[in-house]
This record gives C-alpha cells, structure tokens and sequence, in this order.
C-alpha cells in the first residue's frame, strides 16, 4: 500500500498492511533540524521590512504571509517525507500583521479578532494566542459582514494557491491532509471573543454563540470545499474542546450550539467522498457521542497525559471513529529514552491497532518535541504495526 | 436584599446583576460585609460542588469567577473598612514566565476569595524574580503557579530555585497546576503540591495553609 491508501484504509476502519504514522504537524525549529535552517529566517525578513519600510512594514509583511504559509507548510512536508511519516497536515491561519500602541511585540491579529504574538522560535515565526477582541455584538456584527462576504472569497482563492504550492512537490510520497489548526470553529469563536466573554454569551445567550459558530461552520466548509477543488481528500477539523480535567463546556451545550455547526462541514466533506477527522487534545472521553454524532470519521490527539485511555476509546467508539493519537508530547517524545518511546508506541499498537481504524500520531506537536524521539515513533511503528498485529 | 437572594445569583452567575445587590445589601439593608461575604462564599461552594458533580462546567467556573469578582470590586473596600484584624493566608498566584493563559489562574483567585484567602495576583508570563519580590513584599506563605505549555514547566523549577537562593523556599509552599503536569513531575520541579483544576487547587491550599 502507498501511504495514501494506509490512510485512507485506517480511516474506513479497517486494516491496512500496516499501522500508519502521523503527525499534526512538524514546528519550524524541527523542520530545520531535518533539512538544514534555510539561509534567511522569517525573523531576519522582519528586520529587513522594518529597516526598509519603517512607515508601512505591517502592510508589507502580511501581503507576504501567503507566501510564507505555503512555503512553512511545503517544508513542513518535506520535512515529514524526510522522517517517513504516512501523513502530515496543513492549512492556512487567516493572520495579519498589526501594530498596537504601548505593545512592543511583533504581533498579529486573525480574522475571528484574535491577537497573537509572532514569538520567535530559532529564528521562525511560532503565533502564540494572546487574547481576543471580539467581544462586543458590534464587533460580531462586523466580523460577520466580513467572513460572510469578502474574506470567504479572498480565502478560497488563497487556499487552492495555497493547497497547490503545499503539495506539489510531495503528493505522491505522503497523504497530504488539511487542517484549519489555529482556526478551528470552536477556539476561533471562544478564543476570538476571550474565554470570559465566550463564557458569559454561552451561560447567558447561547443563540449569539450557536450564530457565531454556524457562520464560522460555513466559511470553513467553503474553505474545505476550494482545498477539495485542488485534491484534497482528508481534512483534520482542529477543535480543543476539552482540557486537563474535562470538556470546556457540557456535552449537551457541544450538542445545541456545536452539533449542527460540525454536522454542515462533515457532511460537505462527506458528499464529495472525503474523510474528516475532529482534534481536540484534553480529556475527552465524555465527548465520544458527541464525536461520533457529529459525522466525524475519526479522533485525533487522545492526550494520555491528560487521562484519556485509548482501551476505553477503542471499546467504546473503536468500531465508529478511526483513533489517531495517544503518543505523549509532554515526555514521550520530548526527553524519553529510545526504550520508553518503543514501548509507548507498542503499547498504542497493541491497543488501538487490532481490527483497524488506528493511525500512531503525536498527541499534539510543540516547537520542544525532539527529532530523535519522532523518528523513534516512526521507526516502531514500522517495525511492530504490521498486520496482523503481534505484539 | 437577602443573603439568599446574593448566593442565588452567584450560583445562576448573573455577573450583571451582583454588583447592584451587594451594593443593595451594603447600602440600603445595612448588612454586615462579612455576612454578604458569607452569603457569596456559600454560592461558590455550590458552584464548585457543581462542577465536581460534572453539572457545571469550565464555561460556568469562568463565569462564576466573573461574578465574584464583580461582587469584590463593591465589597472588597467595605470588608477593608470593617477590619477585624483576622489575618489571612496570603496567596501569591501567577502563570509562570513565557505563558499567557490565564483561565484557571483567574478561576482560582476567585476561589480562593470567597474561600477567605487573601490573593495577590500577579497576572500571567511572570519573571520569577516578580514572585520572590512579592513573597518579601507581602510575606505570602503559599505561591500557586499556572503553566499550560509543556515549553514553560521548567520555570516551576527556575521558581523553586530562585525562592532557595532568596532564602525563602521553607517559608513558602509552592503549588502547581496545568494541563502538561502531574503530581510527579510537579515534585521533580520542586514545587510542594500539584492540583489538576482550580477547584481541586482551593481544597489543596487550604490544606497547606494548615
């Protein structure tokens, strides 16, 4: 099998030759470490806009974000084709360069009013969430207005562009999925608001939160519809609905005010043949209904440092969802030794991997995890996930 | 206004409303703060039993703090006029150096309010050297620290080292909560306690108080 057709078999929940391995990304400082730092970092284009266009450097550097994006992406894939991974993701964050009186950071802010600081990781851009700005119905009013109408169309053309240039070069090597990462529905509404806002409007005038999540719903399925245009075949709906202890918010409140937001992209997606799969990193065994219900194929991240047991998933919802996740990146793959990481990984296998529908994959991706330790994951997942399973 | 009605609307989190009747209670009925103070600790009671009862959920622990907080800004100044000289657990909160999340920080100042600590907060991505300087300031006995990102637990530890050159670390118990910790690694760090929530971090340092 080539790795697209692993995939695409562990997401029908069945067996392919062999357990496949995924990431949900590689960060920047990992990417150099596989294929060399790149002669002009992100940060040293900064210093050159702002040297050259001290006046209008914010203008200037967010009509090269395209072009940066496609081109941290396509690394970002190479990089993983490097490593040999089966799949790795990527999809474009909706960002643009700000400047806010009395704050020195080199910030940016998204279109669901987000501020984030562009922190520097080993000379790369690393958006870090900082606090959001949507919080008044004026501001909604506004947003709306531009999402529903501009933006959806200025989007659509960035991402077949983007999608093609991502891709290009690696599409026959690995599966290449999509994600909205940094601009899931639900952390771009709670986020995009700040989560003492989110919290007030949910408690006190869920019809405002069920509004905002729908029209975000729909500006990412027609998002996900333009990628589909380019060949896009599996997306990975960036979600954290949950975290540590538990779900951000009651099952039955992600039912009301989620559910249909959710069910309108998986059901696009579905209509034109192609796979979703829902990441939420916390602990989410109480959502697994509310997973499956929403017409997602699989669920990626199964944090264990978090107390998710993939046993318990795999009996529960095993035979409905394609479970992608559960290798730790809090020790596992940041200072473990080759040992714990093949146990780890053997662990995963034996457990998730019999019957199908299991995908070894980082539970989520950090600039700290280390190369060494992923090629580890990778490494034994080659060595102990062929079918059948024999551990 | 009566106290009912106050714990009633810190458990249904009418965060508009709290501030209007603590003034009302205060103002009008003449109530005594620390019974207003009473009535509103019993409303976070009931919140946090909610949440451990899985009825409420993050979204409302936020909202909950919220309308404590509001509450606060009208009773903080009549409780100081009234001063009865108890003296209370100083609590040092803070995210650590690095990391801008400030959910639970800000859930478990709200507790630990209404729980009858005072808390000096230091808001989030702080220098450790804030906090040594703070523990001095205020001769806080415990400091609670937040950290969500795996890249920023070390700075438990630069804490933890910092308070034992400043000649403070047994003078003070270190607590820590956050999604990449456990109780292990929380002890490797140095810190004294790890709580896995806000709700869980109150019953732990009342019992380091002790």
């Amino acid at each position: 099998m080539n790795c697209r057709e692993r995939v695409l078999t562990a997401l029908n929940l069945e067996e392919p030759d062999r357990v496949p391995c995924h990431t949900i990304y590689i960060d920047a400082n990992n990417v150099d470490k596989i294929l060399g730092k790149p002669q002009i970092t992100d940060f040293d284009t900064v210093e050159q806009i702002k040297r050259d266009n001290p006046d209008g450097w914010t203008e200037e550097l967010s009509n090269l974000i395209e072009s940066v994006e496609a081109s941290v992406f396509s690394r970002c894939v190479d990089a993983a084709v490097e490593i040999g991974l089966d799949c790795m993701q990527v999809g474009i964050i909706p960002l643009y360069f700000v400047e806010i009186p009395g704050d020195n950071r080199l910030l940016m802010k998204d279109i669901f009013g987000r501020i984030w600081e562009a922190r520097n990781n080993e000379g790369n851009f690393n958006p870090y969430y900082l606090y959001g700005t949507m919080n008044t119905p004026e501001k909604w009013k506004d947003t709306k207005e531009q999402i529903e109408g501009p933006l959806t169309e200025k989007y659509k053309k960035f991402v077949r562009k983007f999608y093609r240039r991502a891709s290009k070069k690696n599409k026959d090597k690995i599966f290449i999925a999509v994600t909205n990462d940094l601009a899931g529905i639900f952390e771009s509404a709670s986020q995009g608001m700040g989560m003492t806002y989110y919290s007030k409007m949910v408690n006190k005038n869920p019809k405002f939160i069920k509004e905002v999540h729908d029209v975000y719903s729909q500006f990412t399925a027609d998002l996900y519809m333009s990628y589909m245009d380019e060949g896009a075949e599996f997306f990975v709906e960036s979600g954290d609905l949950a975290y540590h202890s538990g779900p951000m918010m009651s099952p039955k409140k992600f039912e009301e005010l989620l559910l249909p937001g959710y069910k309108l992209i998986t059901d696009a997606v579905h209509e034109r043949g192609g796979k979703i799969v829902l990441h939420t990193d916390g602990q989410v065994t109480p959502l697994l209904d509310f997973v499956v219900n929403c017409g997602f194929d699989g669920l990626q991240s199964l944090e264990p440092t978090a107390g998710v047991d993939l046993a318990v998933v795999k009996k529960k919802v095993g035979d409905k969802l394609c479970l992608m996740g559960n290798i730790d990146v809090s020790h596992i793959l940041v200072d473990a030794t080759k040992e714990e990481v093949y146990d780890a990984v053997k662990y995963a296998i034996k457990t998730g991997g019999p019957g199908g529908g299991y995908v070894v994959s980082a539970a989520n991706m950090h600039p700290g995890v280390n190369v060494e330790n992923l090629k580890w994951m990778i490494e034994a997942t080659k060595e102990f996930g062929n079918y059948p399973i024999n551990i | 206004m009566d106290f009912e009605k106050l714990t009633e609307l810190i458990i249904e989190l009418e965060v508009d409303d709290i501030a209007d009747a603590v003034k009302e209670a205060l103002e009008a009925d003449g109530k005594d703060p620390f019974d207003v103070l009473n009535a509103l600790t019993k409303g976070m009671d009931e919140v946090g039993r909610r949440y451990e009862e899985k009825e409420y959920y993050l979204t409302e622990l936020v909202l909950a703090g919220e309308t404590m907080k509001e509450a606060f800004v009208i009773l903080q100044p009549a409780l100081a006029a009234a001063d009865r000289s108890e003296s209370k657990v100083k609590v040092i909160i803070a995210t650590v150096k690095g990391d801008n999340h400030d959910i639970g920080k800000n859930i478990l100042g709200s507790l630990l309010l209404s729980s009858g600590f005072e808390v000096i907060d230091l808001g989030m991505d702080v220098e450790e050297q804030a906090i040594i300087d703070k523990v001095k300031e205020t001769g806080a006995t415990v400091v609670a620290l937040s950290s969500l990102l795996t890249m920023t637990v070390e700075q438990i530890k630069v804490v933890h080292e910092a308070l034992k050159s400043a000649g403070l670390r047994d003078k003070v118990k270190l607590i820590v909560g956050g999604a990449p910790l456990n109780m292990e690694l929380a002890k490797k760090l140095g810190a004294d306690d790890f709580a896995d929530d806000a709700v869980d971090g109150v019953k732990h340092i009342k019992a380091l108080a002790e």
